[in-house]
């Protein structure tokens, strides 16, 4: 079994690693370098965004139910589907950030606070998510459960925490959408 | 936003559902079906595959040991089988790739020719039939007429001589299910009746075999860790 791992966790650890900072690298990309995606417009897609966000949440729930009652098979397309939304998801942030001017919060006191500790923790906690949830499907997919159930107890609350105030810092910002 | 941006989402929101509603009915849910004893049973024991010892393809003793403790599946066949074997081998690597990975899963093919089928005849028909050797997880059994002729009852299928069957030999085209603890398992068809058996040459019922494996390797985990909770 070590013969797959020497192949496989190599593959996710570059994944981790590489994403995150082409990611970071396309948003501190100087402005003029920025796309126009031949006019289309794009100012619905944190809308979409926080739909895609909260997809992923309802399927993670809903897997995690499927697996306490066995449903090993549907537990499998759940999670994957949670996966493709959640990559979907980045895919079409970078673009919506690549193509419109940053929207400022311009909320004020506590709410401020409370604003930037969810956008805050959940830009942090959203870079361990795609290591985590590699781990998990991997360790799925190859009939390991011993190792499946040790990484999502970390996959699992972490990645929900990153959906569902995904669609929080949506609701935060509404008012300030035009 | 646009209006018709808003309902376009609105609306994708509530067909996404209703599709996956609807491959549920049609047919695709043929998976986690909880999986029933197969045989005759008394009150604490189910039947179970008795031992054996066999010759595999390289010429090596392979026994009842080396299966326990694994989920496998296991089949008749024979080398110069002139209809359905082919069909049933090809099948029968279509699970071992599928289930690859898994750790604890086996795969064991009898020959219903043994005088014909030495282990070098066997070794080469793997080799023909694409069998992953560097898995090492399959065996090629071989042995006295009896000795085989005696496990096909134990795994309820046929495997015998007669001349008037293609190629000389008569054997069932199922594949069998054994869990870690040497006893037959199977699903319930649609009627509720217990399959026992798979159909080695439907491309349809090795799929639900699939499943099932998965389904089994799943269950016998979590078992034991349940018990192992318990004490």
């Amino acid at each position: 079994m070590k013969n797959k791992d020497s192949i496989y966790i190599p593959i996710i650890v570059v994944l981790s690693i590489v994403i995150p900072i082409a990611v970071a690298g396309l948003m501190f990309m100087p402005e003029e370098w920025h796309l126009e995606f031949g006019g289309a417009d794009l100012r619905s897609l944190p809308f979409l965004h926080a739909i895609l966000n909260g997809c992923t949440a309802l399927l993670l729930f809903t897997g995690f139910i499927l697996i306490k009652n066995k449903k090993i098979a549907w537990h499998r397309i759940c999670m994957i589907a949670a996966f493709l939304l959640s990559a979907l998801f980045l895919i079409s942030y970078v673009i919506s950030k690549l193509s419109n001017p940053p929207v400022p919060y311009e909320g004020e006191g506590l709410i401020r606070t409370t604003y930037f500790f969810i956008l805050i923790s959940h830009i942090i906690l959203s870079v361990p998510v795609l290591p985590l949830a590699l781990l998990a499907i991997y360790r799925g997919i190859t009939g390991e459960f011993d190792k499946h159930t040790r990484i999502v107890k970390w996959t699992f609350p972490i990645w929900m925490y990153v959906a569902i105030t995904g669609v929080l810092v949506y609701v935060f910002m509404i008012p300030y959408y035009a | 936003m646009q209006l018709k941006t808003k309902w376009f989402l609105i609306l994708s929101i509530l067909v996404f559902p209703s599709a996956v509603y609807l491959i549920f009915l049609q047919g695709e849910a043929n998976f986690d079906k909880p999986l029933e004893y197969v045989g005759p049973k008394t009150d604490t024991t189910f039947h179970s595959i008795p031992e054996f010892t066999f010759l595999n393809q390289y010429g090596d003793t392979i026994s009842s040991a080396d299966y326990n403790g694994n989920v496998y599946v296991a089949n008749f066949v024979f080398t110069t089988c002139p209809t359905i074997c082919p069909v049933m081998t090809y099948q029968m690597s279509r699970i071992q790739q599928k289930m690859k990975n898994y750790p604890h899963f086996k795969l064991l093919s009898h020959t219903v020719n043994p005088e014909y089928d030495s282990p070098q005849v066997l070794l080469e028909y793997a080799n023909e039939m694409q069998v992953d050797t560097s898995l090492n997880n399959w065996n090629f059994a071989t042995g006295t007429k009896e000795s085989i002729y005696a496990m096909a009852p134990a795994y309820f299928v046929n495997a015998f001589e007669d001349q008037e069957a293609p190629g000389g030999f008569l054997h069932s085209e199922y594949f069998v299910l054994i869990d870690k603890d040497g006893h037959v398992r199977s699903r319930k068809d649609d009627k509720g009746n217990v399959m026992g058996v798979y159909d080695g040459t439907s491309e349809y019922e090795v799929g639900l075999l699939i499943d099932d494996i998965k389904f089994l390797m799943y269950d016998h985990w979590y078992s034991a860790k349940k018990r192992s909770n318990e004490k």
